[in-house]
């Protein structure tokens, strides 16, 4: 029999998930919740294309969430596209934009250009608070409703079931391009500038691809979440946002697909669970002070990540382990004779 | 027939002339080393040839041996760093400088880099081609990593692995993309004397095998004198004498330079 790949097995196995919803009639505020949960995933599948994998930092990731957000209410409301149509053009034009942001890297490093990229987010969302005919500023603008070749998508469940595809395949890209030529020459670029331009790795090729495949992700994203949420208005584009997308890849797992989403799921839904916990109810803010505290801990105990936790338990406690079988065996605990 | 020549390569770093006036020439399929004490400039003139710096004045002159039988001459100082590898000449580093985070195969198949195809759109989408691509690339690694004795290690992390081998890792991540030149910065660094005896029959070994030229930049004499046929010795920059391990170690001046001037009795 022919091997399955691995990728393809967890491919189907989410999609299968996807499904669950339409027999479960989870509440709409859950189903809202899961929606952000899968669109979060993208945008953190994207920059940690950029941070995990080519090791470049930009703080100012959320705008091209916004801009992805802004122009598909554009092509879809104004223009009457199609909707496929506009993700695609939600996710080119912030790739492009993307592409001059990288130019930046080629200049600046570490913490000069985290300044820089920070910069970048905050001017570009002054754009989109100053920008009327686009954004129609602080009053925001109304998404329509996802027509996909005539099918209207206005349910929770069905909205879950076509982010969850877009996941599945923006992972499976991710995950090819990853393994292969273009991966390999982000992760030598991040582990030694040097040696990976001493294999023929051009530094400027493979800075503007990271950050333009990043902001292609997050571009694609954001149309998800206007369009789910179907109202866009400046201040979800801010700092906040960025530093989430940034907790996200750290706690879930840098350089992992997987860590993404599980990092997106864990900041999406940490504050929803804390709402519910009797006492903690009650304090303004606990959600960003437990995600606080969360981050460090990672950072501390597990540096790989929330997703690789197995791997890193086992490591760790691997000694205590063998000590732990050593005692047993000795007091007879071990193989019955 | 000569495959590298450096012509009055001159480099200097604020008021220091690191590198001044040089010329040597580098013979195809010889093993050349170039030595000196320390401070002489010859990572410097290292750094020149594989384009990390860019010298002042001078000419590095990289012949380039075509399939079809023809010599192409390419001035490496018009070609940026990444670019040089697809001329058929690649380097190692003197504090090694592999991929941490990659495995050992994938290190080697980073070095086959400049002849991959693959764009990052067909990456993503694994078309049949990259997938042949891929698949080739891997059994390139492990036919050079047979060779180098390092069989069973593949998919181990490069960083996990004792320095030795490391070495050898990034020998074999140089020697993949089957270059003409390959340029040694002070392979035998770290090394005990019988490490560094049977990597001096390595390199010899990497010579006869794969047709490559070698220039070896070195502080180890021992390995110097036992494997390279011309050696060229530079002293605050400038060459104080070229010849033969044994015409090397009879030269006066190169005595002086390493051992200092004998003072001169009244």
């Amino acid at each position: 029999m022919k091997k399955v790949p691995k990728a393809i097995i967890y491919s189907i196995l989410t999609l299968i998930i996807a499904l669950f919803p339409f027999v479960l009639g989870l509440p709409k505020p859950l189903m809202t919740l899961l929606n952000t949960v899968i669109i979060y995933g993208i945008a953190a599948l994207g920059f940690n294309i950029l941070l995990g994998y080519a090791g470049q930092i930009s703080l100012g990731h959320a705008v091209f969430m916004g801009l992805g957000a802004y122009l598909s209410v554009y092509i879809t409301s104004k223009l009457q596209l199609p909707f496929l149509l506009s993700i695609l053009i939600s996710g080119l034009v912030p790739m492009l934009i993307g592409a001059l942001l990288g130019l930046a890297a080629l200049r600046l490093e570490g913490h000069y250009l985290a300044i820089a990229t920070l910069g970048f987010g905050v001017a570009v969302q002054q754009v989109f608070k100053e920008w009327i005919a686009f954004t129609n500023g602080y009053s925001g603008v109304r998404a329509p409703y996802p027509n996909i070749f005539g099918l209207v998508i206005k349910t929770r469940e069905q909205y879950f079931l076509m982010a969850v595809i877009v996941l599945i395949i923006l992972s499976l890209f991710a995950y090819n391009m990853l393994r292969s030529k273009t991966g390999r020459a982000l992760i030598a670029m991040r582990d030694s500038e040097h040696a990976a331009q001493a294999m023929g790795i051009s530094l400027f090729k493979y800075k503007l691809i990271a950050f333009s495949v990043s902001a292609f992700y997050a571009g694609v994203a954001g149309c998800l979440y206007a369009h789910l949420i179907r109202f866009v208005e400046p201040n979800m584009w801010g700092i906040e946002l960025s530093l989430n997308l940034l907790a996200m890849v750290v706690i879930g797992g840098l350089a992992s697909i997987s860590g993404a989403i599980v990092g997106a799921a864990f900041i999406t839904l940490i504050p929803e669970i804390i709402k519910n916990v009797p006492v903690l109810e009650h304090f303004k803010n606990i959600s960003a002070v437990f995600t606080g505290i969360c981050l460090v801990l990672v950072i501390m105990f597990l540096p790989l990540g929330l997703a690789r936790l197995a791997a890193q338990l086992k490591y760790k406690y691997a000694k205590l382990f063998s000590i732990g079988r050593k005692i047993s065996d000795k007091f007879g605990g071990g193989k019955a004779q | 027939m000569n495959i590298l020549r450096v012509e009055n390569l001159s480099i200097s770093f604020g008021g220091l002339k690191a590198v001044d006036d040089l010329s040597f020439t580098v013979k195809e399929n010889s093993i050349y080393g170039l030595i000196g004490p320390n401070g002489a400039g010859k990572t410097t003139v290292f750094n020149c040839i594989s384009r990390f710096y860019t010298p002042d004045k001078g000419k590095i002159v990289f012949v380039q041996s075509t399939e079809n039988g023809l010599r192409l001459e390419h001035q490496l100082t018009k070609y940026k760093v990444h670019e040089v590898i697809s001329k058929g000449l690649t380097r190692t580093f003197q504090n090694v400088e592999l991929f941490k985070h990659m495995t050992v195969e994938e290190n080697l198949i980073t070095g086959l880099h400049s002849k991959l195809k693959a764009g990052f759109v067909r990456s993503g989408f694994f078309t049949s081609s990259v997938k042949k691509e891929e698949d080739t690339a891997r059994e390139k690694a492990r036919d050079i990593l047979a060779f180098l004795g390092l069989k069973g290690i593949e998919k181990q992390y490069a960083a996990s692995q004792p320095y030795g081998i490391q070495k050898l890792i990034e020998l074999g991540r140089a020697l993949i993309s089957k270059p003409k030149l390959i340029i040694l910065d002070e392979p035998a660094a770290g090394m005990n004397p019988k490490e560094t005896a049977s990597l001096g029959a390595l390199i010899r070994s990497i010579r006869d095998t794969y047709g490559v030229t070698i220039l070896l930049v070195e502080h180890d004499m021992s390995l110097v004198m036992d494997i390279c046929e011309k050696i060229c010795v530079i002293n605050f920059g400038k060459k104080i004498a070229e010849g033969t391990p044994v015409e090397i170690q009879r030269n006066t001046a190169v005595q002086e330079a390493y051992l200092g001037k004998e003072e001169q009795n009244a």
